[in-house]
């Protein structure tokens, strides 16, 4: 297990290092000023420009200049933005919230839907509910997120006017940003009627979050039927069917927790296919998250927040797909095995 | 009335090619208190015939069967609740492959709790946890497995082939089946161990008139331990009786063949000469032959055998085919 954890996680630093290299060398790639591009002070005094030079070590070879970066970045100095020269870390820190959040409701609804989803598609399968199962997360899986996105906003919002098209939070409501996550700051604020402003960052959230769902719901509720399909035709099935068990406990008791595990690694690998289109989603919806601001950024050619967009993101993926894959390992006794027998 | 009864059991499925019969027309019957033994090489269909009775094979498969009743009632009619009643409570089975007849995400202990009959369970609430255990300690020492606590615990993975299909056969028995289905229950333990799990069944058979369908490839173990065998050739019955009559007169080739693989069948057999066997292999599904199945390989095969030959009985004793062997044959050889 922990030899297990250990080469995930030598994995891991490889990984990002290679990461690095690449945005290093698109920042080196860019049109201007390296010390500029690199550390976002736009028109250095010769002072500041002598203290960049020292501190990226840009006098040194690239192999130097490539470790200095590295050590900037994993200090939290990812520089300054060009266009608002604040450190791009706090407006991080400021934005990633959002985007968390999103995802994180996204994926929620993802999964409420598309396991029982998929569940039903395996267990009756080629029946009717199968097909519509295999029907709805065709259509689900065909149709584009913006496209969708605008025809909700058009509908739900100007013409019925249910739900707000823009924004996280009605701004009557004036409450600080704590933590960045709306629902936990409400609840933390001192604001007087709570309940209402409760509701209104519901409202808010419901459309971007249902449609930025919709994708990866088709995506886990195929991923599910197959894997519960698979389950359900394995040997100790039969054999708990031929020991006379009810249906519905060599279900979940059984095909279920075996199914699950390798779907939910398996999800939390759709999570950059997520992060892609709350970008888009975030964009449309005035969704003040990270994909908003890396949008600007790049209308800005704001090439620091750009880079450490990308190294924020990309960076976050990895983590999330090494953590889902030693979690997969932990809580699955027969894999275990496997990797105890090859090592 | 025989405790099992088989007609001409088919079972199909769709391929590429076309409509398979992977079991052709077989027949079986099992009286209360026998113990039949199934033999057959690997692939003939012994294990898709037990899956067809328990009734787990998935709709993927076609069984089709003039009758195919248990103790008077057709399984074939019979709703899948009330079928799944049937099973495990009056018929079980001990599978194959073991290991994978476990669950792997699941312990061994938990496994056995769910798979005993709580009916049978007098104690009052609180008591049932030690009452379940109790029991529980009682199947598994009787399959021969000392450790209980240790095998209780784990998970199938950490433990051999051999515990797995024991604690398999203790689950079979905790519900005190009227038949038991055994499909290869001791291919996979040490031979040492084989006796003893042929004791316990014949203990089952002999104490609780348990009747016992004995699927396996060893002709030994079907000599020692049954009364009367079927022996199956690529989804055909070929031949079935009692097992003392077939081993003296078999009198179809094909058992004649299995027979003499057996080095003490032939007694007069000379040290170190060759054992006869058939010519060719077993043929894929894709590639039967019509008629007889073992047409290709029979030394006695002639133009009649493109038809399917019908079953023939002689003295109690079932065969299959046009070109039967004679008394003095079976003798001479
Ligand atoms: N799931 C399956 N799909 C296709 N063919 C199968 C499947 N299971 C068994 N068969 C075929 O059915 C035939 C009988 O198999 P089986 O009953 O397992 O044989 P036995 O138990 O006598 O060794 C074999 O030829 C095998 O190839
Ligand atoms: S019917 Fe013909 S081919 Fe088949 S076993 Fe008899 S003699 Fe051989
Ligand atoms: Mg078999």
């Amino acid at each position: 297990m922990w030899f297990y954890i250990v080469r995930r996680f030598n994995l891991f630093v490889l990984t990002v290092a290679v990461l690095y290299f690449l945005v290093f060398l698109m920042i080196n790639a860019m049109p201007g000023e390296l010390a500029t591009n690199i550390s976002g002070h736009v028109n250095p005094s010769v002072e500041q420009h002598e203290q960049l030079v020292q501190q990226y070590q840009l006098d040194k070879n690239w192999f130097n200049q490539y470790i200095s970066f590295i050590n900037q970045r994993i200090h939290g100095d990812f520089g300054l933005s060009f266009t608002t020269a604040q450190p791009i870390f706090d407006e991080m820190l400021k934005v990633l919230p959002a985007t968390i959040e999103l995802c994180f409701y996204a994926l929620l609804v993802a999964l409420c839907l598309g396991l029982p989803m998929g569940i039903l598609g395996a267990v009756r399968y080629r029946k009717f509910s199968d097909h519509t199962v295999l029907g709805i997360s065709l259509i689900g899986y065909s149709i584009p997120v913006f496209w969708l996105a605008m025809l909700a906003i058009m509908y739900f919002g100007l013409k019925l006017q249910w739900l707000p098209v823009a924004g996280r939070l009605n701004l009557l409501y004036q409450v600080d940003a704590i933590t960045g996550f709306t629902f936990i700051d409400i609840l933390l604020s001192d604001i007087e009627n709570k309940r209402l402003a409760l509701r209104d960052a519901f409202s808010h959230l419901l459309m971007p979050a249902l449609t930025l769902a919709l994708l990866p719901t088709t995506v886990v509720a195929r991923i599910m039927r197959t894997a519960m399909l698979e389950e359900l035709n394995a040997n100790y099935i039969k054999a708990s069917q031929a020991r006379g068990l009810s249906p519905a406990t060599i279900i979940f008791r059984h095909a279920l927790p075996n199914a699950i595990q390798p779907v939910l690694a398996q999800v939390s690998l759709q999570l950059s296919t997520i992060l892609t289109s709350a970008m888009v989603i975030e964009v449309i919806f005035s969704w003040p998250g990270i994909g908003n601001w890396l949008m600007d950024a790049i209308y800005q050619r704001d090439y620091p927040v750009i880079s450490a967009g990308i190294l924020v993101c990309a960076g976050f993926i990895i983590l999330v797909s090494v953590l889902s894959d030693i979690f997969l390992i932990a809580t699955t006794p027969q894999r275990r095995s496997a990797v105890y027998g090859s090592s | 009335m025989p405790l099992l009864d088989i007609r001409n059991l088919s079972i199909e499925f769709d391929s590429p090619h076309g409509r398979i019969k992977a079991v052709d027309r077989v027949n079986l019957s099992i009286n209360p208190g026998e113990i039949r033994g199934l033999v057959g090489e690997s692939g003939s269909g012994k294990s898709l015939v037990a899956k067809a009775i328990m009734g787990i094979l998935n709709d993927r498969w076609y069984v089709s069967a003039d009758r195919l009743r248990y103790n008077g009632v057709d399984l074939l009619s019979l709703s899948a609740k009330e079928r799944r009643k049937l099973m495990g409570r009056e018929i079980a089975m001990v599978f194959q492959e073991p290991s994978s007849s476990l669950d792997p995400n699941d312990t061994v202990g938990h496994q056995l709790h769910e798979s005993l009959p709580m009916d049978e369970c007098d104690v009052s609430f609180f008591k049932r946890r030690k009452w379940r255990e109790e029991r529980i300690k009682a199947f598994l020492h009787k399959v021969g497995i000392r450790d209980h606590k240790r095998v209780m615990k784990s998970y199938p993975h950490e433990l051999s082939e051999g515990i797995c299909q024991k604690v398999m056969i203790a689950m079979t028995i905790a519900y005190k089946p009227r038949l038991l289905i055994a499909d290869e229950p001791t291919t996979v333990i040490e031979a040492g161990a084989q006796d003893q799990i042929f004791k316990l069944f014949k203990k089952l058979n002999q104490l609780n008139e348990v009747s016992i369908l004995l699927i396996t490839h060893d002709l030994e173990h079907v000599e020692s331990w049954t009364k009367t065998i079927t022996v199956m050739y690529c989804g055909q019955t070929v031949e079935s009786g009692y097992t003392k009559q077939i081993f003296k007169q078999p009198y179809h080739p094909y058992t004649m063949a299995l027979l003499q693989s057996m080095p003490h069948f032939n007694a007069q057999l000379s040290r170190k000469s060759q054992l006869t066997a058939l010519s060719g292999s077993v043929p894929s599904l894709q590639h039967l032959p019509i008629g007889c199945r073992l047409g290709p390989r029979c030394p006695r095969a002639q133009k009649l055998c493109v038809e399917i030959p019908k079953m023939e009985k002689v003295r109690g004793h079932y065969f299959s085919c046009h070109f039967p062997l004679t008394e003095q044959e079976g003798k001479k050889s």
